[in-house]
């Protein structure tokens, strides 16, 4: 149980009939008996299905008629999107029960890539309320220090991924829930350009800031993921009328003739980043320049005029969402969502409509930032994870985030572990590049990723 | 709705209506109350707004 | 940012029509000024013709 195989990795070797789906799943569930206990990543393991799809898929390579790089891959979802027939729980008491009829699209096209099912994944409670200890399964834990968080709300799916439980899992990301706990577990997650991956089926939060996306360890692994999800879904109002390009073509291209932008005021001034985070942003950076990339510094505004149209209109969209249930079942809410959320019903219609309005202001000036570079790079996460007790029950108002500002203008954005900081977990930086523009984001990283050493470490309870 | 409450409602918004406004001013918010309280029935929390998110695109 | 009266973010929580303990209302007094402050940070004045983000389209793709 000591090796640890990428997708890609994984992929070639089951093609050539060099590893056993079955063998591989039968890998990750004896991990997650393992480490699970400690971790709380999963909120249901469905072993019975793993297997089934794992001797579907063996059955498949074996016969020559596999489905493609997914076949095989072990895979979990967030337990907010919708899977026909097993629990779909949203992490709270008030969806304990629910049992789906339908799978979500995105679930689906996974399934019809080949993937292989582990199970549902923690995450804070409806994708905002954690981490939160008073709902009825407790909070998935970092695997690279279990006192500590491991962000959220995708939580289980950084948690899981970082422990090797899964080689790649669905997550959430409305203000960062996809690039926060990757950034904090060391993984690498996209949320991909607004309207690209459908949310049909996924438990909303936010209607116009909800994006689905992958995590997975490597960059490369999550444009293998991605491919199987992106492009039009007539079923998800907000969905692009795109077609997805073959994001492996250029993965290996490099990053020679890039023109990298640096937002050094958002994690210098606006909300200052920890030493490691900072000094790991500046080395990817000298990294970009020595593999041939032209590095500039792009100036937009202050950080908190992206959060504060961002969380007003997150929560004015989500409490139109919840306010039903906050009208009959208040008090089976964990104390957290119910707390962040009640401030949604305080905020005025005319409000709202002056966050949107500045919402496209904000568009537009990224719009015209971006016009002469082809990705930005910042802080993903202003430091290290902190202890799970830690996490301040305000902390979205108290101090302006790095990743809300890609909800806001919908633009694609990935978290990249840029090594580790003084408590030994890991840091890391933001890859934004222009909407629908992701294969130049997944060149980027992957360059970065295969010119350093991080992606060869993994959290010593499981190494 | 009694009258400190209404009072403390405009308050909260801001405006300072004539004192011999306010009168017509309630009235009108009940009925808008009662308008907002049909919009407010049960749905599906799935069911999207019609306005939706657009990207601008260089070509628009 | 000016305090909100306390009679009128009593009118807000009012409005909500959510039956609240008053330990719940005190966290949420306590965390509206921080609210307060995104609010303003909006509702700077804008150009007329600022178009909100969202679109309304007649024809239902």
């Amino acid at each position: 149980m000591t090796e640890f195989l990428t997708i890609a990795e994984a992929s070639r070797l089951i093609a050539a009939r060099k590893l056993s789906p079955v063998e591989l799943a039968t890998t990750c569930l004896e991990r997650i008996k393992a480490v699970d206990p400690v971790l709380n990543a999963f909120l249901l393991v469905t072993e019975e299905r793993a297997l089934a799809d794992a001797k579907a898929a063996e059955t498949r390579v074996m016969s020559g008629a596999a489905k493609g790089p997914l076949d095989g891959i072990p895979i979990a979802h967030k337990d907010i999107y919708n899977t026909a027939g097993i629990r779909t729980t949203a992490h709270s008491k008030l969806l304990e029960d629910n049992v789906p009829t339908a799978d979500s699209t995105v679930v689906r096209q996974w399934a019809e890539a080949g993937t292989v099912m582990l199970g549902k994944l923690a995450t804070h409670e409806f994708a905002m309320g954690g981490p939160s200890f008073d709902l009825p399964w407790p909070p998935a834990r970092n695997p690279w220090n279990a006192d500590h968080f491991p962000a959220g709300s995708s939580s289980g799916t950084g948690a899981a991924v970082a422990a090797g439980m899964i080689m790649g899992g669905t997550g959430s990301d409305t203000g960062g829930s996809i690039r926060g706990p990757s950034a904090l577990c060391g993984i690498a997650g996209i949320k991909p350009t607004y309207g690209l991956c459908s949310r049909a089926g996924v438990l909303p939060l936010s209607f116009t800031l909800d994006h689905t996306g992958p995590m997975a360890w490597t960059v490369e692994d999550c444009a293998l993921l991605l491919q199987a999800i992106a492009g039009h879904d007539p079923t998800d109002p907000a969905s692009a009328a795109r077609v997805a390009p073959d994001y492996t073509l250029g993965l290996n291209a490099g990053v020679k003739g890039l023109r990298i932008g640096v937002v050094r005021h958002f994690f210098e001034d606006d909300h200052p980043a920890s030493p490691a985070t900072r000094l790991g942003i500046d080395h990817a950076l000298e990294v970009f320049e020595h593999l041939g990339a032209e590095v500039r510094e792009v100036k937009l505004s202050p950080l908190a005029d992206y959060n504060a149209p961002g969380w007003l209109i997150l929560l004015s969209e989500a409490y139109a969402v919840h306010e039903p249930w906050f009208k009959t079942r208040f008090n089976d809410y964990g104390e957290l969502f119910r707390d962040r959320l009640a401030l949604g019903g305080l905020i005025r219609a005319s409000d709202y409509v002056q966050a949107i309005r500045r919402r496209r202001l904000l568009c537009l000036e990224m719009q015209a930032a971006m016009a002469d570079v082809d990705i930005l790079v910042t802080a993903a996460q202003p430091a290290e994870a902190p202890k799970i007790t830690e996490v301040p029950k305000w902390a979205m108002l108290d101090k302006p985030n790095f990743t809300i500002p890609f909800n806001v203008t919908g633009n694609p954005a990935m978290s990249v572990c840029t090594g580790f900081g003084a408590g030994g977990l890991p840091v890391s930086m933001q890859l934004v590049a222009r909407p629908f523009d992701e294969a130049t984001l997944f060149r980027a990283g992957h360059a970065y990723e295969t010119a350093t050493e991080w992606r060869k470490k993994r959290p010593a309870l499981v190494a | 709705m009694d009258e400190m409450t209404f009072a403390a409602r405009v308050k909260a918004t801001g405006l300072t209506p004539k004192p011999e406004d306010m009168p017509k001013l309630e009235a009108l918010v009940r009925d808008m109350d009662r308008a907002a309280a049909l919009v407010r029935g049960p749905r599906s929390y799935a069911e999207e707004p019609l306005s939706a998110f657009r990207l601008p695109t260089p070509s628009r | 940012m000016s305090e909100i009266d306390p009679a009128a973010f009593d009118a807000l929580i009012a409005q909500t029509g959510l039956t609240l303990t008053p330990a719940q209302t005190a966290t949420l007094r306590a965390a509206y000024p921080k609210l307060q402050a995104m609010i303003a940070r909006v509702t700077e004045p804008l150009p007329r013709e600022a178009e909100p983000a969202l679109i309304f389209e007649a024809e239902i793709g």
